[in-house]
C-alpha cells in the first residue's frame, strides 16, 4: 500500500511536471519564433529605411547635378553678357547683350520649372491624382510602344496631396518597372473604392513578379525601386499585393490606401 | 504568513482574493493547531480542516475563474463551488466518525488538475510576445497542479488506509511536503505580474479576390 502510495504520488507529480514542462517549451518556443520575427520586421524596416535614404540621396545628386551642370553655366553666362563694361558698349551691342542675356535667363527658367515638375508634377498638384495619373498614362499610350489606359470609378473625394503624390510615385514606379523589366503589351490601372479604403489595380500583360518575390526583393540587397514602393506603402498605411491572374494572362499590382480626405 | 508580509495597497481583484485567502489560511491553520495540539479536540479539529478545505476551494476557484477566459468554464467554476459545499456537507452529516473530507478533497483534485489542464491549454493558444513564466497566473497554476496532482493519491488512499500507522507518517511526509512547495509556488507567484499582456491578433485577411464589378479589366481595356 505504502509503496503504491509513494509510488503513485511521484507518478502524478513527474505528469503535472511533465505538463509544466510542455506548455514552458511551447511557450518559450512561440516566444522565440516571435522574437525571431520581430527582428526580420526590424530588419526589414533597416533596408526600406537605408533604401529610401539611398533614394533620397540620388534624387538630391540628380536635382544637384542639373542645377550645377545646366543652371549654373546658364546664369554664369547671362551674368557675362551683363557685366560693368555693358555701359560702356554701343548701343546696338548693349541690346545684343540683353536680348542674349534674356534669352539664357529663360532657358534657366524653364530648366528650374522642368527641375521643379520633376519634384512635383503641377497636374497632380493643380488637379489631382486622378488628372495625373490619367496624364501619364495617356503620354506613355501616346509613346507608341505600349498600349496604356487608366480609369478612376470613383474619386470624388481626393486624397491629401502627400498622399496622393505617395501614390503618382508608386504608379510611376511599377510603370516603370513594367517597362524595365516585363516586356508587356498594355497595361491597365482600375481605381475604386470599397468602405474606408481606396483601391488601385494595375495590369499588365509581361513578365511579372508575385507575392512571394517582392518579399524575397524586399529583404535582399536588390531591387531599390521595389524598397522604394514597400516604404511609402508604409508611409500610407497601406497595402501592396503582386498578383498573377488564375489564367495565367496577366499580372496584377493592387495598392490598398486607407482614405484621408485632403480636399 | 510571508504572502501577507507582500501586501500592498491598490492591488487587483485577484491580488486581494490572493490575499484574503493568505489570511483566511493562516487563521484556519492556527486554529486547528490550537484545538489539535492545545485543546487536544479533534472534532473541533476536523470542523475546522473541512471549513479550511471549503474556504480553499472556493479562494482557489474563484482566482482561477479570474485567470480562465473560457465562458464555460468559469461557469463551471462559479457552480463547482456550490456543488462543493454541497458534497462536503453531505459526506460530514453522512460520516459516523470524524474524519477529514477525502471523498470531496479527491473530486476536488480531479476538477482542479482538469482546470488547471484547460487554464495551460488557453495559455498555449495565447501568442503575446510575453513569456509565460513571468505571469502570476502561471505561477499560481503551477502551485495548484503540484498541490492537487501531489495529493491525488493520498486522497484516493486516505479512507481505507489511515489505520496503518506507516500509512500515517508517509501521509503526513508527502502532505506537509506537497503543501510546502505548493506555498513556495504561491509565494513566487506573488512576486510575478498580475497577467500577460493580451493578444490582439491583427487583421491578416489577405485580398485574394477582390469584387470583379470593382477590377473587371475587360471594361475598362477600351480605354
Amino acid at each position: 500500500m505504502n509503496i503504491v502510495l509513494i509510488i503513485g504520488t511521484i507518478g502524478m507529480l513527474i505528469l503535472a511536471i511533465a505538463i509544466v514542462g510542455f506548455v514552458i517549451f511551447h511557450q518559450r518556443k512561440v516566444y522565440r519564433f516571435n522574437e525571431e520575427l520581430k527582428k526580420l520586421e526590424e530588419e526589414k524596416q533597416q533596408i526600406l529605411l537605408n533604401a529610401s535614404i539611398r533614394f533620397q540621396e540620388e534624387e538630391r545628386n540628380r536635382i544637384a547635378a542639373d542645377l550645377h551642370d545646366d543652371a549654373g553655366p546658364l546664369l554664369a553666362t547671362a551674368r557675362l553678357y551683363l557685366n560693368e563694361n555693358l555701359v560702356n558698349q554701343e548701343k546696338a551691342q548693349q541690346l545684343q547683350s540683353i536680348y542674349s542675356a534674356k534669352q539664357i535667363i529663360d532657358d534657366a527658367i524653364l530648366l528650374i520649372r522642368n527641375i521643379s515638375h520633376s519634384l512635383m508634377p503641377p497636374t497632380l498638384k493643380n488637379f489631382g491624382l486622378e488628372s495625373a495619373v490619367t496624364d501619364l498614362f495617356q503620354k506613355i499610350s501616346g509613346s507608341g510602344s505600349i498600349n496604356a489606359s487608366a480609369r478612376f470609378h470613383d474619386y470624388r473625394t481626393r486624397l491629401k496631396v502627400e498622399q496622393e503624390l505617395l501614390v503618382f510615385r508608386i504608379i510611376q514606379e511599377l510603370v516603370n518597372n513594367v517597362f524595365k523589366h516585363s516586356n508587356a503589351g498594355f497595361i491597365h490601372l482600375t481605381q475604386n473604392v470599397s468602405g474606408s479604403n481606396m483601391y488601385l489595380r494595375l495590369h499588365h500583360d509581361g513578365a511579372g513578379i508575385v507575392q512571394a518575390d517582392f518579399e524575397k526583393l524586399n529583404h535582399s540587397a536588390l531591387g531599390l525601386g521595389l524598397k522604394n514602393i514597400a516604404s511609402r506603402v508604409k508611409v500610407l498605411n497601406g497595402r501592396i499585393f503582386f498578383e498573377i491572374d488564375p489564367s495565367h494572362t496577366y499580372y496584377k499590382v493592387t495598392i490598398e490606401v486607407p482614405m484621408e480626405a485632403g480636399i | 504568513m510571508f504572502i501577507l508580509f507582500l501586501y500592498q495597497r491598490n492591488q487587483s481583484k485577484i491580488r486581494r482574493i490572493f490575499f484574503l485567502y493568505a489570511l483566511v489560511t493562516t487563521i484556519l491553520v492556527l486554529a486547528s493547531i490550537f484545538f489539535r495540539l492545545i485543546l487536544s479536540s479533534k472534532e473541533s479539529y476536523i470542523v475546522i480542516t473541512r471549513f479550511h478545505n471549503i474556504c480553499e476551494f472556493v479562494f482557489f476557484s474563484t482566482i482561477l475563474s479570474s485567470i480562465i477566459i473560457n465562458k464555460l468554464v468559469k461557469k463551471a467554476i462559479t457552480v463547482s463551488n456550490f456543488t462543493f459545499i454541497t458534497v462536503c456537507l453531505i459526506d460530514y452529516f453522512n460520516s459516523s466518525q470524524p474524519t477529514l473530507a477525502y471523498v470531496p478533497l479527491l473530486s476536488s483534485c480531479v476538477f482542479f488538475i482538469l482546470i488547471i489542464i484547460v487554464f495551460f491549454f488557453e495559455r498555449l493558444k495565447d501568442n503575446s510576445g510575453e513569456p509565460i513564466f513571468v505571469t502570476f497566473s502561471f505561477w499560481f497554476a503551477v502551485a495548484l497542479i503540484a498541490n492537487f496532482a501531489g495529493n491525488f493519491v493520498l486522497f484516493a488512499y486516505s479512507e481505507s488506509a489511515l489505520k496503518d500507522a506507516t500509512f500515517k507518517i508517509n501521509y503526513a511526509i508527502i502532505y506537509g511536503t506537497v503543501t510546502i512547495i505548493k506555498n513556495a509556488i504561491l509565494c513566487l507567484s506573488v512576486t510575478m505580474k498580475e497577467n500577460p499582456n493580451k493578444n490582439i491578433n491583427a487583421d491578416n485577411t489577405f485580398l485574394t479576390s477582390s469584387d470583379p464589378l470593382i477590377f473587371n479589366p475587360d471594361k475598362t481595356r477600351s480605354l
